[in-house]
């Protein structure tokens, strides 16, 4: 069903907006000397109890709308192990959560980042309120990204101004133009 | 490249009259829930903000929601047209942003093939 890396970093951030989360961190890093690619969303949201946790690892429960099925974290958590990889949702209600997915990075299975420059341009263009922060690493190239940083420079000028989102685009294809190999 | 380049954007778009104030005129919102997310709206979304800056819009906005499910029609989009009646479009792909962004969003008729669902505001 989600056949991309990034489209997961999607809906953990999805589900961490839906959270009411004032803060997301994104990490994403490639250590290829120790083969383990590690994804971790960070939220102060409202977090879960241990019961709806259970729940939503099981998988089939979701508060984000009546259709939705629930599945975004139990297919992450199958990905990774079937990756040779770790998973854990550390979570606690009124503090926020954390989801941490590892992979064996050359793993003949893993999925690709099918377009990780529109995945972080996505996230940060409609992050209204809520602040993102995001870092990459792999062995060449590292950069981090604070939405707080970035909306200090801008005052008022909007997020989505086509200035920004151009400059935006170019910043992303700079630091990690040609990173969606996984 | 780098990040503080952002300041002389600043500089030059707060002189632009045309920087919004307010509500923007067009509202469009991507359906970013899981089957949405599996059926391609990550593409969708960043083809909205591609015409938005390839077109020089500053009237316009994208924003997303996880809440809507529509799992047959996944990705879906809803255009928010100031006092106009929401429009829904399912399925929907690059080329397709593309005509909704040319003929909904800038020439104002909607693209009644690809419309899914029409509500009041």
């Amino acid at each position: 069903m989600i056949e991309e890396l990034d489209m997961h970093i999607l809906d953990l951030v999805q589900n961490a907006m839906t959270a009411k989360s004032s803060m997301i961190e994104v990490t994403v890093a490639r250590d290829t000397a120790n083969d383990i690619l590690t994804l971790r969303i960070r939220d102060d949201g409202r977090g879960m109890d241990e019961q709806t946790r259970h729940l939503v690892e099981r998988g089939f429960h979701s508060t984000k709308c009546p259709k939705c099925v629930g599945l975004g974290i139990p297919l992450l958590r199958e990905t990774a192990e079937h990756c040779d990889g770790t998973f854990s949702l550390a979570s606690r209600a009124g503090e926020g959560t954390t989801v941490t997915a590892t992979f064996r990075a050359s793993h003949i299975d893993l999925p690709p980042f099918g377009n990780l420059e529109a995945t972080f341009l996505d996230i940060i263009a409609t992050s209204g309120q809520t602040r993102i922060r995001i870092e990459y690493r792999d062995d060449e190239r590292s950069f981090e990204l604070d939405t707080q940083q970035i909306r200090e420079m801008l005052g008022d000028v909007p997020l989505q101004h086509p200035e920004v989102i151009r400059f935006l685009h170019a910043f992303l294809a700079d630091r990690i133009g040609g990173a969606h190999e996984a | 490249m780098k990040l503080e380049d952002l300041r002389k954007i600043r500089e030059r778009a707060s002189k632009d009259l045309n920087l919004r104030k307010g509500d923007a005129r067009v509202r469009i919102v991507v359906g970013m829930g899981t089957s949405g997310i599996a059926a391609g709206a990550r593409d969708v979304l960043a083809a909205f903000l591609d015409e938005i800056a390839k077109r020089d819009l500053t009237d316009v906005v994208v924003t997303q929601t996880g809440g809507r499910g529509l799992a047959s029609s996944e990705p879906v989009v809803e255009i928010h047209v100031r006092e106009k009646p929401i429009v829904v479009y399912g399925n929907v792909d690059r080329d397709r942003v593309g005509r909704i962004i040319t003929e909904h969003v800038v020439n104002g008729q909607a693209i009644e093939e690809f419309v899914i669902e029409v509500r009041e505001p």
